[in-house]
């Protein structure tokens, strides 16, 4: 059987979401560290 | 320090998944080559319901003593359970079209998983619509309680109903041993991930909170 096409859809689904997940949780996290240090700063 | 730990060993386990999946692992006689999807679909599954378990039990945990650790760590649990159960869904749905002729049918473990990821939606909901912090984290613990009920039932889906889906296989001996060895892998890489992923996302909320406190002292 021939199904390269569904398996390539599927990997690429579960790849592209996965990466787009972790991306996402990463840069929210960089902001929310460098919006800690500026107000840090500003405390001080 | 432990992330990138954990980063280096998930890419390594990854990289030797996908291997494994591609290359070493035999193409099943009856399914053909997207029976592949199963050494992802699995272990994303069982992803799902470690993260659910972890949001049961921290859940418990925060109704008996209130700290607001417990609500951060089951929230946590419950947003990567929810992307797994999603990813779950969808390479199911997949594998589902060329096999059985439908995207979707209404059969007792595909039905189960999508109340699952619903129960999970709402976990999100609650957390999004209750602006006290108490209470807020006070109804997703019940939510989160009462959403891990519906793992066993979809677990136990294949075998107590009569179903399209694949029966327990690997718990019945149907798959040769590299098929079991690549599944291993698969499920082993995956929970690397998981623990990644999930120490990274508390990290973030602790991160949150502090900003909270922080936003506070400024304004006074």
């Amino acid at each position: 059987m021939d199904n390269f096409g569904y398996l390539f859809a599927a990997f690429a689904i579960i790849w592209i979401l996965l990466f787009v997940y972790i991306f996402i949780i990463s840069r929210r996290q960089k902001q929310i560290r460098r919006e800690i240090e500026r107000l840090k700063a500003e405390v001080k | 320090m432990i992330n990138r730990i954990l980063l280096v060993v998930s890419a390594i386990l990854m990289i030797a998944a996908l291997y494994m999946v591609f290359i070493f692992v035999p193409t099943d006689v009856e399914m053909g080559v997207i029976q592949r999807i199963f050494y992802f679909h699995v272990p994303m599954g069982w992803v799902a319901f470690l993260a659910f378990f972890l949001v049961f039990l921290a859940s418990i945990i925060y109704l008996a003593r209130r700290n607001r650790k417990w609500d951060i760590f089951a929230s946590s649990s419950a947003e990567i359970g929810l992307v797994f159960t999603t990813l779950m869904l969808i390479s199911g749905s997949i594998w589902a079209k060329p096999v059985w002729g439908v995207w979707w049918t209404w059969d007792p473990r595909l039905t189960t998983s999508l109340v699952l990821w619903i129960i999970f939606v709402a976990y999100f909901l609650v957390r999004s619509y209750l602006a006290d912090a108490d209470r807020r984290a006070r109804f997703a613990a019940v939510v989160g309680i009462i959403g891990f009920i519906d793992v066993p039932i979809v677990a136990l889906a294949i075998t107590l109903t009569r179903t399209q889906h694949p029966s327990a296989i690997i718990f019945e001996g149907g798959l040769v041993p590299a098929m079991m060895m690549t599944l291993m892998v698969c499920i082993i890489a995956f929970t690397a991930l998981f623990v990644l992923v999930l120490r990274e996302r508390l990290g973030m909320k602790y991160d949150d909170e502090e900003l909270k406190k922080l936003k506070e002292l400024v304004r006074r």
